[in-house]
């Protein structure tokens, strides 16, 4: 179960542990925007949102596009499907460890 | 649940003493800490805070998988903190913590696997978390 690099993960969620980008990713879902557009909703500069949309793009979870004059910033979700991956690898492994751990512990109880 | 962790929940048929046995014994920790019933697992664990753990398991096919980590918090029969890492999937310094919750003949163990454990991540918490997996599961679907 090796589908993903550590680093590129770290950056997704580095990248979704912030309300704003969190925020941010939940809009572009459901349509592409400009940076403006984002910045409307927040009581935060450009220049601000720009670096949340940054790490967004690091983590590859954004794409700017130019049109014309105004960049547009589309949502792309296959790095949350590789963190999704990750995650449920783990519970899978947790499940089948406390599924031993049981069957122990009932051996454990027999022979008390 | 934080977006950067899982969470399993079992109520198991032990008190919580044998429970917390089995998490913190080598010997018994060997019986069933590996993936695979059929994977042998050498267990070696100094069981103190900052002490250190390591499972060195042999799978069927020849192969060697090893995870280990650091105890960070001990609080006998009720909880455990340790790091995790996992060079096989790539996953350095998470976080595993155990709760022990008293049933009387019966424990609660909850078990939380938070990564990674990044300053920067960690601030982010700080901030106050919204997101959770349903979230995270929303956004995948309105994709497809």
């Amino acid at each position: 179960m090796v589908e993903s690099r550590a680093e590129p993960l770290d950056d997704v969620f580095h990248a979704l542990a912030h309300p704003v980008r969190r925020a941010i990713l939940r809009r572009i879902a459901r349509e592409e925007r400009t940076i403006a557009e984002l910045a409307a909703p927040f009581d935060m500069s450009l220049e601000a949102v720009s670096k949340h949309v940054q790490v967004l793009e690091r983590a590859q979870l954004l794409r700017r596009t130019r049109s014309g004059r105004a960049q547009r910033c589309t949502f792309r979700p296959a790095p949350l499907r590789s963190a999704a991956k990750v995650l449920a690898g783990l519970t899978k492994m947790w499940n089948r460890r406390l599924d031993a751990l049981e069957g122990l512990l009932e051996e454990l109880e027999e022979k008390k | 649940m934080p977006i950067d962790g899982i969470s399993v929940k079992r109520l198991l048929s032990a008190r919580r003493e044998r429970v917390f046995d089995a998490w913190s014994r080598p010997a018994l920790m060997a019986r069933w800490f590996a993936p695979n019933a059929a994977w042998t697992v050498a267990v070696s664990c100094d069981f103190r805070i900052g002490g250190r753990y390591q499972l060195d398991m042999h799978d069927t096919e020849g192969g060697r998988h090893l995870q280990f980590g650091h105890y960070r918090e001990i609080v006998p029969v009720s909880r455990l903190i340790f790091t995790w890492n996992c060079p096989d999937l790539a996953v350095v310094d998470s976080i595993v913590t155990v709760d022990l919750v008293d049933h009387g003949e019966r424990t609660e163990l909850i078990l939380t696997h938070e990564l990674p454990p990044d300053p920067k991540v960690r601030r982010g918490h700080e901030e106050g978390w919204e997101g959770c997996m349903g979230n995270l599961e929303k956004l995948l679907s309105h994709q497809d």
